[in-house]
């Protein structure tokens, strides 16, 4: 049976849900090396953008703003991009430039992609950065949306042709992986023999890590180097759906293969996974990798006394509302709530008899009405948790109450059962408060 | 669209730059963002820093998802009682909504908010793209409070009409011409003030309003932590007003005086010297010699207090030297509370200050400090390692910037987990500053790894070092 999507809203979004392009095309240029991304629109835009990215990750963001005034909207903003461009390139050096419209800019008219365009084209031959931009007005779709336009700007511009590297292998993911995701499945893919290019690469720029010299850009992540190459891998894999139209594109130009993975959460999900890296890479799968699956399984032989039969609400973007609802149907447990801030056609998979789009206050009524006992949502959730006496789970964004956010992983074996793990301790940890409060039964 | 003349926005005679001559040296005061090297919040940001905190008022935002989504749950001003301030709303315009206007969506969700939450008032904030397209809210408002019989407050202050403190004075000026003045206080006493840019961060707040309940001093109306809707409609009938830390509000005090005679002063709670002199000033503008005689009292009883609880920190904090970046009045309150504790101030960020500010500055520290005009990241660890200065003191924005190159860092903006207002405030700071500074992990982290010392050798023989941990770990 399909799962019904209820699109229906009231007038004011209460306790939002749902973040801006922007900030998705943000996150994505984060995950590139010695990158700056750029907000052309005003000043707020970045500087709320900053804050709240500086929140979630405990990071220094790097991000910029062409810090449009009411006088250069009216004017048109092409002047202010120009100058930013140059002044950011001359100042910090950037290899990689990822440009960024708003709604302030796309409903101005701002013709963003000329104004790259000819700043690429003028820098040609020096030494110059890389410079991508990404149409992410804040008036249509989401945070999803914005990461994939950005992966396909880069995907679209960026490559160059040549020869087949052989063994060479793209590593697409989503925003639905943590850092440290990224670089398990970055390791799996290793572990065949293969060399895999993550894109964007979290991991390495967004993980915390201290280094030698403060630096006013990404000090990690996809590099320019990398991304060049990227048109002659063997194959793309595709991590979560938002990627999937960027795995097209360099199918379509350069006839590489692409496989999609709408999550790799899961025993039955990862398998798949694992048996397509065996096949193209033709080597057996390594015993370290058989023996991470053996431990999931005891994993959850343990876990599912826990998590059979509770009663879950969830509110997360869809690939990441996809992997972890599915892992706990999988597990025995009942998702009673699903909402999602934004339509994806794998919706549709949620093993939920309907999803919501909506806000935080959309989820707070269904997980009332349905006896939630488990809340898997971002820190913004954390009073809705409370008033209805349920467990919270931080999950999906922002998380900036908790830490070590971007170190729990959700993907591959061994992801899978961290995030068992969790989800489990959440459960027994909030019960021993309850029975101390005396709030049981 | 409705262009707001700049000239307009930047006439506050209060303010001394705009008492210069000539209009473009009045409008230099508030210089133009340099797109692709600027930092900081728009004016949007500011009005919000201003109003949100009015705790039983619902927040909307007209407009598209990001300015709200972003920026709600985000704040440190704490609330005693109601929490309808907590929650984003917004419109969360669409394509369509933008293209066939998003009047009656913003009247619609105006009416759904009041029949389903009941707040004191609405506040509707109009953003970038609202104000590009010419959004009329003044007159949805005006609908809206006819229908629903609640205050529905246009906040026309979209984010490219400047920085922050632009958008804090300009919210000022809202309150002026919607709120204060529209209903009458059950009492009143010859001891009722206003504070002005007080916003209870971190529930600072409370560190102060014990000490004016022991003056008899009360607080009439706070613009605007932890305050109801209620308490700011009446500020006009208080005897005097405080500006707290606020160039942005000296606007709202100004008017206040024009309008209803409500004398006010500038003061700070921060540091010993500074509140003291609060007090003191509260009592002089009451005019009652009782009121300044115990005034006079509570000074000696609290400064002493103070003083025991202090003496350990200061032993520990002296000549330590602080680099501040922070905000314009914020900066000399600051310095006045860090020369309390002792601590030198080597460096001062005064980009947002204002030519008083300045002097006050100077007055205080003389010519030894170094005044920061462009606080970037790069600049700020140059001048805290040129000056071997023991901690930066800045906003959040700036703690990666200090915690990544290993400097101590103490946050002092509204994102901020602890209060140090009041002689109680002054106690928190120093143990803040002396467990930031004397924190065990400095030494763990500035010292590289064993096998990076540059006097570590590395035995060319392998298995002669295995030997030698071997024999260490058994001693036989």
């Amino acid at each position: 049976m399909m799962t019904r999507i209820d699109k229906t809203r009231g007038w004011a979004v209460t306790d939002p849900l749902k973040h801006s392009q922007a900030l998705g095309g943000t996150m994505a240029f984060l995950g590139l090396n010695r990158s700056m991304p750029l907000l052309h629109g005003s000043q707020g835009c970045s500087a709320f953008a900053k804050a709240l990215l500086t929140r979630h990750f405990r990071e220094p963001i790097p991000l910029q703003t062409t810090a449009l005034v009411q006088s250069t909207v009216v004017m048109g903003g092409e002047e202010s991009l120009e100058v930013a461009l140059e002044t950011i390139t001359t100042t910090l050096h950037p290899d990689i430039i990822g440009v960024l419209s708003t709604g302030l800019t796309e409903m101005s008219g701002d013709d963003s992609a000329a104004i790259v365009k000819s700043f690429s084209e003028s820098r040609c031959g020096e030494d110059g950065p890389l410079v991508v931009f990404a149409a992410t007005p804040d008036f249509s779709e989401g945070l999803e949306r914005g990461w994939a336009s950005a992966v396909e700007a880069v995907v679209s511009t960026v490559p160059e042709d040549g020869s087949t590297i052989p063994r060479q292998v793209n590593l697409l993911v989503g925003p639905s992986l943590t850092a440290l995701d990224v670089e398990e499945l970055h390791g799996i893919v290793k572990s065949f023999d293969l060399k895999p290019i993550a894109l964007p690469n979290l991991s390495g720029s967004m993980d915390g890590h201290l280094t030698e010299d403060w630096s006013g850009l990404t000090t990690g992540g996809t590099t320019a180097v990398e991304l060049k190459t990227i048109g002659r891998s063997e194959v793309t894999l595709a991590v979560g759906s938002s990627v999937f139209a960027a795995g097209s594109k360099l199918n379509n130009r350069f006839g590489i293969p692409a496989l999609n993975y709408p999550r790799l959460t899961g025993l039955g999900a990862v398998d798949s996974f694992i048996s397509d890296l065996s096949e193209i890479s033709g080597i057996v799968v390594p015993g370290e990798l058989m023996h991470w699956r053996r431990r999931l399984a005891d994993a959850m032989l343990d876990t599912h006394f826990i998590l059979g039969g509770v009663r879950v609400a969830l509110a997360l973007e869809p690939d990441l509302l996809l992997a972890i609802s599915s892992l706990l149907d999988e597990m025995g447990a009942i998702v009673v709530a699903a909402v999602s801030p934004t339509s994806s056609p794998i919706l549709d998979l949620i093993p939920c008899d309907e999803v919501k789009l909506g806000d935080l206050a959309e989820l707070e009524t269904r997980a009332s009405e349905a006896g939630a006992e488990l809340i898997i949502a971002s820190s913004h959730a954390r009073s809705i948790a409370q008033r209805l006496g349920a467990a919270h789970l931080r999950i999906g964004f922002p998380v900036f109450d908790r830490f070590g956010q971007q170190y729990q992983l959700t993907a591959g074996y061994r992801g899978t059962l961290d995030l068992l793990f969790s989800v489990a301790n959440c459960l027994t940890s909030h019960d021993e408060l309850r029975i101390h409060s005396g709030h049981v039964g | 669209m409705t262009l707001v003349k700049p000239i307009e926005l930047f006439d506050e005679p209060a303010c001394d730059h705009n008492r210069q001559k000539k209009v473009e040296d009045r409008i230099k005061g508030c210089p133009v963002p340099k797109p692709g090297a600027t930092a900081g919040g728009c004016a949007f940001d500011g009005a919000m820093i201003t109003l949100v905190p009015i705790t039983d008022a619902a927040h909307l935002v007209h407009g598209p998802i990001a300015c709200c989504a972003n920026s709600w749950d985000a704040r440190g001003s704490l609330s005693s009682g109601p929490s309808l301030n907590r929650h984003g709303f917004t419109t969360d315009l669409s394509e369509t909504d933008l293209i066939f206007g998003g009047e009656a969506k913003l009247q619609s969700a105006i009416l759904e908010i009041a029949s389903k939450y009941s707040p004191a008032a609405i506040f509707v904030y109009s953003t970038c793209v609202t104000a590009l397209i010419g959004e009329d809210i003044g007159s949805v408002c005006e609908t809206a409070q006819e229908i629903t019989g609640i205050p529905v407050i246009p906040v026309q202050v979209p984010g490219f009409l400047g920085s922050k403190s632009l958008g804090n004075r300009l919210a000022g000026d809202v309150l002026f011409n919607y709120v204060i003045g529209t209903s009458e206080p059950a009492d009143l006493t010859p001891y009722d003030i206003n504070l002005l840019g007080e916003y209870n961060i971190a529930g600072e707040l409370w560190s102060v309003l014990p000490l004016f309940e022991r003056l008899g001093i009360r607080v009439l109306s706070k613009v605007s932590g932890d305050s109801r809707y209620s308490e700011i409609t009446w500020a006009h009938r208080a005897r005097a007003t405080m500006v707290v830390c606020s160039k942005a509000l000296l606007g709202l005090a100004r008017k206040l005086q024009e309008s209803y005679g409500v004398p006010w002063f500038e003061g700070s709670f921060y540091g010993v010297s500074d509140m003291s002199q609060t007090l003191r000033s509260i009592a002089k503008l009451l005019g009652d010699p009782d009121l300044q005689r115990r005034t006079e009292e509570l000074i000696v009883l609290e400064e002493t207090k103070a003083a025991v609880r202090l003496s350990p920190y200061l032993d520990l904090l002296r000549g330590r030297r602080a680099v501040l970046y922070t905000g314009g009045v914020k900066s000399w309150s600051l310095v006045s509370a860090l020369m309390d504790l002792g601590i030198e101030v080597a460096g001062i960020g005064i980009k947002k200050s204002t030519s008083e500010d300045l002097d006050r500055i100077r007055a205080l520290v003389g010519e030894k400090s170094i005044l920061i005009e462009q606080g970037t990241a790069a600049e700020l660890l140059r001048i805290v390692n040129e000056t071997e200065s023991d901690i930066l003191i800045a906003g959040g924005r700036n703690q990666y910037t200090a915690l990544k190159s290993r400097v101590p860092f103490l946050d002092i903006n509204q994102e901020r987990h602890f209060a140090y207002a009041g002689y109680d405030g002054i106690v928190e700071l120093a143990k803040r500053l002396h467990l930031a500074i004397s924190s065990p992990i400095w030494g763990q982290v500035r010292a590289p790894a064993p096998w990076e010392k540059s006097d570590h050798q590395v035995n060319p023989s392998s298995d002669s070092s295995l030997t030698q941990i071997q024999l260490i770990a058994d001693p036989e």
